[in-house]
């Protein structure tokens, strides 16, 4: 199998399609996010959106979240008269059917049983809306220098499709997600467009994510990047920190080796998965050469 | 007490090492002077096909080599509870009876021996538990002193707990004590009988580790034996086999 059939591969098995039970499940707890939120607020017109990456077609299988928005209009102060009172109002909306976990800028909805604590994946952006064209939103930020940071769906979108590099951005981000590695993903999907401004997709799965790679080691540490939603305004430096540089950098240099060495499958892993046979198969002949039994004991 | 990896930085460049050149999804990292390796392990069958992926963290600990390292699985693919061998207040996995550490991770093997084995054993013991609908088929001890018990019972080759417990109390000495009774409860002489058993496990499991076992035991005899005073013997191993299972 060539390598660039080999990631096409990957990457479908990473595809969560709108048919997958996964993609089913969201979208079903999302109505219900929807209709709690529209039902608190009664009258007030608020816009309800999918945003993050399933609106940016760079979701992935290994790890995802589905994001929503919750805006108010602007000089409407149903919502609450500041950005942390939306936040909070929002916050206690939810919370009538969901155990909520506020994040720097959205409510991570988990179920309420604390016994058996279920996460849906699910995370709600409240914010208001700049002015009466619906693009740019002022949303709270609970962290951070600033409590409130300027951002636009929209723009953000445009950005990530307008780059023809959303299979790099799926395999980079897939790439940082089976190491741990510690970065934002929106940081992520940014550095890529960033370092391969001259590069589509089209130049082969593996070019681009060599190319990447060889980027980050040679410009990393000089890189300054921008929010498309608001290029001046939002400084980005705390996100893309000296330490998130520096993962990155010695991940990149690790993983060029094992591209040299064309150890590929070592980097993404298999593209076959066993089947329950295959599993039973394998796990018999893991019982008979072990020289020492699977053992597993408990302290408890 | 400066940490392993200061004492010893050897050793870690040679586990660093090891690390990257057998795993490009496995990365080594010192966080407030404890090191831990994350990141995903592929669990594949002989024909290369995925039979699963975890998101791991290794910590290895201050007292490395002596101590084993500590496996978390942080994909949350499963419930941290104690059927599937995890320690339910810190998420550490059980990979074996800490005893039996020289079998697991004998002195000279390394972090890699260690992934492939007990740590890759371990998932597949996971695997085999969901195929089997909540059991597996690959064994597995008991918890707690049930297991302590099943061990050296399996171990020694003997059926009854008082002689785990007297294997534990000859064991606890400072020499080999070849002039006392066998802990079998032949009525010979250790020397006469399972010397060569008792001086292999000498040679193997940790002194400390084995003085541990014997005050948990022993704590377990007391309660049982109360119990028994209190209820009656039949009803007791009644309830610990139910417990058991």
């Amino acid at each position: 199998m060539k390598t660039q059939e080999y990631l096409e591969k990957v990457l479908k098995l990473q595809t969560l399609d709108e048919k997958s039970e996964e993609i089913k499940a969201l979208r079903s707890e999302r109505d219900k996010v929807e209709n709690l939120l529209r039902t608190h607020f009664e009258d007030v017109p608020i816009s309800i959106q999918y945003a993050g990456s399933y609106k940016k077609g760079t979701m992935i299988r290994e790890s995802y979240d589905l994001d929503m928005t919750c805006y108010f209009n602007n000089g409407d102060d149903s919502g609450g008269a500041t950005l942390e009172e939306i936040f909070s109002n929002v916050q206690q909306a939810l919370a009538s059917e969901y155990h909520v976990y506020p994040k720097r800028s959205a409510l991570r909805l988990q179920s309420k049983d604390s016994e058996n604590r279920v996460d849906f994946h699910i995370d709600v952006i409240p914010g208001r809306f700049v002015d009466g064209d619906k693009g740019d939103v002022y949303i709270f930020q609970a962290e951070g220098e600033k409590d409130r940071l300027k951002t636009n769906l929209e723009k953000h979108v445009n950005h990530i499709t307008g780059s023809k590099l959303i299979d790099t951005i799926r395999l980079v981000k897939l790439w940082k997600e089976l190491n741990q590695l510690d970065a934002k993903t929106f940081i992520i999907e940014l550095l890529v467009i960033k370092l391969l401004e001259d590069t589509t997709d089209s130049n082969g799965l593996d070019v681009c994510f060599e190319s990447f790679l060889t980027e980050v080691i040679e410009k990393i540490d000089n890189i300054a990047l921008e929010d498309p939603a608001n290029p001046s305004g939002n400084d980005l430096s705390g996100i893309l920190s000296e330490g998130v540089k520096a993962g990155l950098k010695s991940l990149a240099e690790k993983i060029l080796i094992s591209i040299e060495n064309e150890r590929w499958k070592d980097i993404f892993g298999e593209v076959e998965e066993a089947d329950d046979e295959e599993k039973k198969r394998a796990i018999n002949e893991a019982r008979q050469s072990n020289s020492v039994p699977i053992n597993p004991w408990c302290v408890l | 007490m400066k940490p392993w990896f200061l004492e010893n930085p050897t050793l870690l460049d040679e586990l660093k090492i090891l690390i990257d050149l057998k795993y490009a999804t496995l990365n080594t990292s010192i966080e407030n002077a404890v090191v831990y390796i994350r990141g995903t392990l592929f669990i594949k069958s002989l024909e290369g096909k995925e039979l699963g992926r975890y998101k791991i963290e290794i910590i290895i600990p201050d007292d490395y080599p002596n101590s084993a390292p500590i496996l978390r699985e942080t994909g949350d693919k499963f419930n941290k509870v104690a059927d599937r061998h995890f320690n339910a207040i810190d998420n550490t996995a059980c990979l074996f009876f800490r005893d039996a550490k020289y079998k697991y991770f004998p002195k000279g093997s390394s972090i890699v021996d260690f992934i492939e084995g007990p740590i890759k054993n371990f998932f597949l013991w996971q695997i085999d538990y969901d195929l089997n609908g909540g059991k597996s088929s690959l064994g597995g001890l008991d918890h707690g002193t049930f297991g302590l018990i099943q061990f050296y019972k399996e171990e020694l080759g003997v059926n009854d707990e008082e002689s785990v417990f007297r294997f534990l109390v000859l064991f606890d000495s400072k020499v080999v004590p070849r002039a006392k009774k066998c802990f079998c409860g032949s009525g010979s002489l250790l020397k006469d009988c399972h010397i060569q058993k008792f001086r292999a496990l000498k040679q193997s499991i940790p002194r400390k580790d084995a003085k541990k076992s014997l005050n948990e035991l022993r704590d377990y005899m007391d309660r049982m034996q109360s119990l028994k005073q209190k209820y009656g013997k039949e009803a007791v191993d009644g309830a610990v086999k139910q417990i058991r299972g």
